[in-house]
């Protein structure tokens, strides 16, 4: 980083005010020529001011870490003197914008690539961000700038196979814009620019592919889908979504992060879509989730139909923050998501003359969860 | 004698060209302490679980705030969340200490901060004119606050709150709601006036005012972290208290012989007209209902 004045983080309120006033607006500081790149004059970010470059609004989260939001899906930015590590790539043609983005907060190059699942909004800028890092990273790979140079891409094996199988609403990706490292454990660890970085599985959750991203120094966690401030969670079932899964992300979402004191600050979360979080905001969102997940649940056991279950609007009260009645992911589609869920998990009444039948057996990675209702 | 009211008079007008301008430019500055008579059930033990009198809310403000269990303020993750925005200034108090923050090369105000809400988002109210954030950036419990003074009058212009209450008995405010509230100062009194408006919530702004006077020995919260404990054992993680679907909030009306529909809320509740209607729905509860007749089989 620039040696940009930072507010100072402890001390007093009065302290830290009295920089702002005497810091007003935008620090603007030119950093050092990188590598022989050519110049930009890049810019440093205070938490609260927000850059705007061809559309793409720069947000400082916390620490080394960027939200960059307007094409497609939010993306993260980790940059320091190693470079810049990226958590998803945006939607189709957005990457240039983006990347322009990033070049006026660093001239460093692109050294890894995390994709927290396969969906388009949040992978399609793969091969051009590979391209910008002067291409792949990995075994088998030889940049022109040599073997450690380039871009190492990372997701779960999941992800890689609905990345290179495609599916409703997802074109095949081939090449350079499929991740040359991906694992299918619970968790694993990469470390850049002076700080861990934690990969945490989900398996199940909106997809059976999605990653938190837990940068653990400055404390941000990158969320991807099983968060959004703006939406229903989109549980996709033909990638094997589960409400219970996303649930149970959300909870292992709490258990990461910690407020600084009485539920303000402390780690901040960037959703897949949306604004900028902290705990206090996950667990509206859990919240939500499982009041609606419980009240589903427990209309399939009265054996309420899914037009009845639909009529009942068991999701009123949060249809004003996450409901929508067109697009992609309409309130009906994620009721009916939840309720041919829990009507699965359901056990099926012993019949007469028959044998009993047997429960549904969870699947692998899934959590079910029992409700809480009271 | 006439020389001299002449000298006293020109010297009088001389001073007076000199001086400031003299219309009043309000300084809410200082130490207030609360004065909680004005709705005081509703502000010190809370409102009852099912009043929502007079309050102008939606049906789905009416379904969140009707399967809101309190059991829910006993989670780790929430047992210590402070007073949300649209709730507290008006909450138990608060005492407020209200400090002016000061360019001190120019000495132009910058910001006024309010400290002692319950829970301790203290606000800063910026006066430098400055932007509001991007709605990507984070939501606060005291959200984003500018001020514009009009007299004796201090406009303040809220956003970016978190999802919230505007009474301690569920009934919420959502992240979308913003707050438009007026100080008035007069002399050692101090008024202010809360606006919600919730797209989500309400039908119709949600208005109260509270007050304060000028206190030298006012004694501002100064509790700065709540401990976070486990409070009831045995709650696996993920458990999320709330009533079933369908309950139905009746004790409130029943223990102070209201018909529940007056219980509800709702914009018409807001206005005095109200009373009439009130006054029918307690005439038909004072009725007996004719028996109903025997299920013929
Ligand atoms: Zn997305």
């Amino acid at each position: 980083m620039s040696a940009t004045l930072r507010l100072p983080r402890r001390g007093s309120f009065g302290l830290r005010l009295l920089f702002l006033i005497i810091l007003p607006g935008v620090a603007l500081l030119s950093m050092p020529v990188a590598f022989g790149q050519q110049h930009v004059s890049t810019i440093s970010l205070e938490p609260g001011e927000t850059l705007v470059v061809d559309g793409i609004e720069v947000l400082p989260v916390q620490g080394k870490i960027y939200m960059l939001v307007g094409g497609g899906a939010n993306v993260t930015v980790q940059i320091g003197e190693e470079g810049v590590v990226v958590v998803d790539t945006g939607a189709a043609g957005q990457s240039k914008r983006i990347i322009t983005a990033i070049r006026r907060l660093t001239n460093k190059p692109i050294r890894t690539i995390v994709n927290t699942s396969a969906d388009p909004d949040h992978v399609a800028g793969n091969a051009a961000f590979v391209e910008a890092a002067g291409g792949p990273r990995g075994p088998g790979t030889a940049t022109p700038l040599g073997p450690n140079a380039g871009a190492e891409m990372i997701s779960t094996e999941e992800a890689y196979n609905r990345m290179l199988n495609g599916g409703p609403g997802r074109p095949e990706m081939l090449g350079d814009a499929l991740p040359r490292s991906t694992f299918f454990t619970p968790r694993k660890d990469i470390y850049s620019n002076g700080e861990g970085i934690a990969l945490l599985f989900q398996p199940r959750a909106h997809t059976d592919g999605d990653l938190l991203v837990h940068f653990r120094g400055s404390d941000v966690v990158a969320a991807g889908d099983v968060f959004n401030t703006t939406s229903y969670p989109a549980i996709d079932t033909a990638q094997r979504g589960s409400i219970n899964g996303v649930i149970a992300a959300l909870n292992t979402l709490i258990e990461v992060t910690i407020p600084e004191r009485n539920q303000m600050g402390g780690t901040r979360v960037i959703p897949g879509h949306g604004r900028i979080s902290n705990e206090a905001d996950l667990v509206d969102y859990r919240d939500m989730l499982t009041i609606i997940r419980d009240r589903i649940r427990d209309a399939v056991g009265k054996g309420m139909t899914l037009e009845q279950v639909k009529a009942a609007r068991f999701s009123l009260e949060y249809d004003g923050l996450y409901g929508a009645t067109t697009g992609p992911w309409t309130t009906d589609m994620f009721t009916e998501a939840i309720f041919r869920e829990m009507t699965a998990l359901r056990p099926a009444p012993p019949q007469r003359g028959a044998t009993p039948q047997r429960g549904t057996t969870p699947q692998r990675g899934t959590t079910p969860q029992r409700g809480a209702t009271r | 004698m006439k020389a001299s009211l002449l000298r006293t008079t020109l010297t009088a007008v001389i001073i007076a060209l000199g001086a400031p301008p003299a219309f009043a430019q309000v300084d809410i500055s200082g130490d207030w302490a609360s004065r909680n008579h004005e709705d005081q059930p509703h502000r010190g033990p809370g409102a009852e679980l099912g009043d929502y009198t007079g309050l102008p809310i939606n049906e789905a403000a009416r379904q969140k705030a009707t399967h809101w269990d309190a059991s829910i303020l006993s989670l780790p993750e929430r047992m210590a969340q402070p007073h949300p925005g649209a709730y507290f200034m008006r909450g138990p108090g608060p005492n407020l200490r209200i400090t002016k923050r000061i360019d001190p090369v120019s000495q132009v105000l910058v910001a006024y901060t309010i400290e002692a809400p319950f829970g301790r988002a203290d606000r800063i109210i910026w006066m430098d004119g400055r932007p509001r954030p991007s709605e990507h950036a984070e939501h606060t419990w005291q959200g984003f606050s500018t001020g514009k003074v009009d007299g004796n009058r201090l406009t303040i212009t809220t956003t970016h709150l978190k999802y919230g209450v505007i009474q301690r008995n569920g009934v919420p405010a959502s992240p979308k709601a913003t707050l438009t509230e007026h100080f008035l100062r007069h002399g050692d009194e101090l008024t202010l006036a809360v606006i919600v408006h919730d797209p989500v919530y309400l039908d119709e702004p949600f208005i109260r005012t509270s007050s304060w006077v000028r206190s030298s020995n006012v004694n501002p919260d100064q509790r700065w972290v709540f401990e976070v404990v486990d409070e009831i054992a045995g709650h696996r993680p993920g458990y999320v208290p709330h009533y079933p679907f369908g309950t139905k909030q009746e004790e409130f009306g029943q223990k102070h012989g209201l018909p529940f529909e007056a219980t509800q809320g709702g914009k018409a509740t807001i206005y005095p007209e109200y009373e009439l209607k009130l006054r029918e729905l307690l005439r038909q509860m004072a009725t007996p209902r004719p028996a109903a007749p025997a299920p013929s089989r």
